[in-house]
């Protein structure tokens, strides 16, 4: 008896010294030291750190050496108040609290975003671009990795000082910070929910999907309301606005007070209202679905463009449009970068829209035959070109004239052009009176692949469609059809 | 006493003192599960047991560490075996901070704080200037002060595996040169507003970096190298996927495609050619891809031609997971292709029989009947909710099984060209 119960204590005894070797941290600091081995010029080769010159050695650098292990800790909160209790100021503190929680989440999250290393070289793996569940998971991972960071960190987590930074301040306005803190649970939770519904569609939208996704929609604003005041939801609301976000690069210049701001977001938010896609996207729409909904949205566009015209009056309007264009907006960063003053955007634009006038009055000109017209837009093309060289300067005119040139070489070559209030361009290439005619009620021409073509008949032109290659949708470009009577000479 | 009773007594005192410091250590800092995802289950014991322990930290003991000094910080926390990657991540912030005071000089938080928050948050072009310069210093400083150990090896290792029979001089030289295309691609959007950079200015950096790779690389290994990561390799793996090529497969298919995207890969600099110029650019282009079209039949010969036409389709890829989507047999799939390549000659057919040319009315009649018909083989296949779900993916030819009578619509080109 006596000899069985030594032997069970004897064993007892080795492994309570086997976990406090393998796991110091078992032990309380004051005799981590006796359970603690090669911690001396070892340790640091199995770092990968050379002992730096002067460093202690033998006993005092097993007893020097030990911060790290003393602070260490795989439990995050403990890691962080030791960190705190060693005086460490709270930037080091999130930076070595970001990579510990990094390293928790890197494998898996490298893992899937990585192509399966054993694949052949001639075989694809699914990446995260193209698979809908790893990047729900990724997604999910993320997430994960940002609660945790959050619940260690809070307002630390991204400005030393603990306020709210400054995109942050922008978001939530003056809510207090606890509604902040559950209004940032809601967001993530139901992120995540809407990463599970799109990671089983699988990149196909059916009916059910946006069933899924329209109810998780209204849960969430369910949640909101009971969270925030109706006050506060329309207030965050309009914070967060997609379109809030489309109009912010245009109120980089044109400046408005909040009042003016929030009579022309009520404004545009209607808009978007009526020409809301309810979560699906426009691609996911059946044809018949997508003709009706671009008739509403040019229906939508006119009466918003009138509404906003009344609302601002005509100086002002025609102010918003020009600083909603992105090509205003680029022509003055362009003035900004080289401190020219604001006027020299603005002169720079009316240049453009001066061009895109002069063409299409040269164009329709009746008293002008084809190569007269030709010979005008290429002069006025190169005149605005030189314009702008002298108006902008060697170094902006440079810049400006890299996209310009697209334009300016269309009229050069022939074209009028418009500019769309939407951003685009629209242009009209003169007919050229020399170039082949189609044969009325001959064979058919094949342009572009070998599933497209044209088939003239005494009626006028017809088109039968595009179809595909065995490498994707092709581009075919074909001549304009020619249905009018030849142009007047 | 017996020899045994002493042992017995000693290793059961033991016993007591060891099952006493597991207790006192456990209440020191216990170790958690690793993955602790669920912070806020662990926290309140995590914080009250880490309570405990801070007690016996020094306070003092950042400030002992002599941050002011930064060479020296960073030898000490070396010393004290910090981890790599937390020396890094603390030499990091200890610059950021050290630059503080710049970056304060220029009002940056007040300025951002001033906009409202209809106005985007951004400085003005000279602040901004200013901020990325300092940026830029910032980051030297930081390589400076770490040397080789101011990169982890992420980039080498993705290299590594991509590149497996590389020597490990080349594939670091392979790195440096990407890291030189990188900053100078860094380079031209930086000093360009909205990103309007040319095409012309990446392909021109693009090309040096090939010709970079073509001095440190013999010309077997730059073709190693471009078969396994340049945009034509990597588009034809994505194309190919369900086609499941062998490896002689793909390398021939490379090559055929390498030959065609090297002169006809379109890019940004065809909104700047005159009308008529495009046209004939894309007339060579089309007759260049029939070309190559023949040159893959060639090599594969007609079945695993017919394989792969079929596989990098777009729309069979799409239709391939609407079916998998609706749980459907994969062959689904192959017969609704079936179905596309019937009808879509079928059309092309109509009104070129012999006899009289057939009027637009009856060539719509019959077209409308081709449909219909199209659409019930479809619908007996798949189901009318998996007919409407086709129509989006993949089915997007039946439009085509239709005669249109009104020109297309006007060619719209985004602002700017």
């Amino acid at each position: 008896m006596k000899t069985f119960l030594l032997a069970v204590s004897l064993l007892l005894n080795a492994g309570f010294v086997t976990v406090f070797a393998l796991r110091p941290t078992r032990v309380p600091p004051a005799f981590r030291d006796y359970f603690t081995f090669g911690s001396g010029p070892a340790d640091a080769a199995s770092t990968g750190t050379k002992r730096p010159a002067g460093a202690p050695v033998g006993k005092a650098a097993t007893a020097h050496a030990k911060l790290w292990a003393t602070l260490s800790s795989d439990d995050l909160a403990t890691l962080a108040a030791r960190l705190r209790a060693a005086g460490f100021p709270i930037y080091t503190i999130r930076a070595i609290l970001q990579n510990a929680v990094n390293a928790r989440y890197a494998a898996r999250m490298r893992e899937l975003a990585q192509n399966d290393p054993n694949a052949p070289f001639w075989k694809a793996t699914n990446s995260l671009g193209m698979d809908p569940k790893r990047l729900a998971e990724y997604m999910q991972l993320a997430n994960e990795r940002s609660r945790v960071m959050r619940d260690l960190l809070g307002n630390y987590l991204y400005h030393d000082s603990g306020t709210l930074s400054t995109a942050e301040a922008r978001q939530y306005g003056g809510l207090p910070q606890a509604k902040i803190d559950q209004l940032e649970r809601i967001n993530q939770d139901y992120s995540e929910l809407n990463n599970q519904v799109r990671a089983a569609m699988n990149g196909i939208t059916l009916p059910e999907d946006r069933e899924k996704l329209a109810l998780l929609e209204r849960e969430k604003r369910a949640d909101l309301a009971a969270l925030l005041t109706p006050e506060e939801l329309a207030d965050y609301d309009m914070r967060n606005s997609p379109v809030t976000a489309r109009l912010r690069p245009t109120f980089d210049l044109f400046k408005v007070t909040e009042d003016e701001f929030r009579s022309i977001y009520t404004i545009q938010q209607a808009y978007s209202d009526r020409v809301d896609l309810n979560g699906t996207t426009f691609g996911a729409l059946t044809p018949d679905e997508r003709s009706t909904f671009m008739q509403q949205r040019t229906a939508a566009q006119k009466e918003l463009d009138a509404q906003m015209h009344a609302a601002l009056g005509d100086a002002r309007y025609a102010e918003f449009v020009r600083d909603g264009d992105r090509d205003f907006q680029q022509l003055n960063r362009l003035a900004e970068q080289q401190n020219l003053p604001a006027q020299v955007a603005i002169d720079a634009y009316n240049l453009r829209d001066g061009l895109s006038q002069e063409s299409n009055r040269i164009f329709n000109d009746a008293s002008l035959d084809y190569d007269q017209k030709r010979a005008a837009l290429q002069s006025l093309a190169q005149n605005t070109r030189t314009q702008l060289v002298a108006t902008l300067g060697p170094a902006a005119s440079a810049t400006y004239l890299r996209t310009a040139d697209r334009w300016l070489t269309s009229v050069e070559r022939g074209g009028a052009i418009t500019f769309t209030s939407t951003g685009g361009t629209s242009i009209r290439g003169l007919p050229n009176p020399n170039a082949p005619r189609p044969v009325a009620g001959g064979t058919s021409t094949i342009i572009g692949t070998a599933a497209g073509g044209i088939i003239t008949s005494g009626d006028g032109v017809f088109y039968l469609g595009g179809g595909t290659t065995g490498s994707g949708p092709t581009i075919i470009t074909a001549p304009a059809p020619v249905t009018a009577p030849a142009p007047t000479r | 006493m017996k020899i045994s009773s002493i042992l017995l007594g000693g290793s059961l005192a033991a016993n007591a003192v060891l099952l006493a410091l597991f207790i006192s250590g456990a209440f020191a800092g216990s170790d958690s599960t690793p993955a602790a995802p669920n912070a806020n289950a662990t926290a309140s014991h995590a914080v009250a047991a880490a309570a405990a322990s801070a007690a016996d930290i020094d306070p003092a003991t950042w400030t002992n560490l002599q941050p002011d000094d930064l060479p020296g910080i960073l030898a000490r926390l070396r010393a004290e075996g910090f981890p790599l990657e937390m020396v890094r991540a603390i030499m990091g912030e200890l610059v950021r901070v050290q630059f503080a005071p710049r970056r304060a000089a220029l009002g940056l938080n007040d300025k951002l704080h001033e906009r409202p928050f209809w106005e985007p948050a951004t400085l003005d072009a000279k602040t901004e200037a200013a901020r990325r310069q300092i940026l830029k210093e910032q980051n030297q400083a930081l390589k400076d002060l770490l040397g080789p150990d101011a990169t982890d090896d992420t980039a080498l290792a993705n290299l590594r595996r991509q590149l497996p029979n590389f020597s490990d001089d080349k594939i670091t030289a392979i790195q440096r040169a990407q890291q030189t295309l990188s900053e100078k691609g860094q380079a031209i959007i930086a000093n360009l507003p909205n990103a309007i950079f040319s095409a012309a200015d990446l392909a021109g950096i693009n090309q040096e970096f090939h010709t970079e790779l073509a001095k440190i690389l013999t010309p077997q290994e730059l073709g190693d190298y471009d078969l396994r990561t340049s945009n034509t390799a990597n588009n034809l793996r994505r194309q190919l996927a369900a086609f499941d090529p062998s490896e002689q497969e793909f390398r021939t298919l490379y090559q055929l495609q390498k030959a065609f995207d090297d002169q006809y890969q379109l890019s940004s600099s065809i909104a700047t050619m005159a009308p008529d110029q495009q046209r004939q650019l894309m007339t060579e282009r089309n007759q260049a891809q029939q070309q190559l079209n023949a040159g893959i039949q060639a090599a594969l010969g007609d079945q695993r031609y017919a394989d792969y036409q079929r596989s990098s389709n777009y729309d069979f890829q799409q239709t391939s997971k609407l079916v998998s989507r609706l749980d459907l047999p994969p062959d689904t799939a192959s017969q609704l292709y079936a179905i596309q390549q019937e009808f879509t000659q079928r059309s092309h057919d109509v009104g070129l029989g012999a006899g009289p040319r057939p009027s637009v009315a009856e060539l719509q009649t019959q077209l409308a009947a081709l449909g219909e018909e199209a659409k019930a083989r479809i619908t007996a296949l798949i189901g009318p909710t998996g007919y409407q779900a086709y129509q989006q993916y993949g089915g997007q030819w039946m439009q085509n099984v239709r005669l249109r009578t009104a020109p297309p619509p006007a060619i719209v080109r985004p602002a700017g060209g």
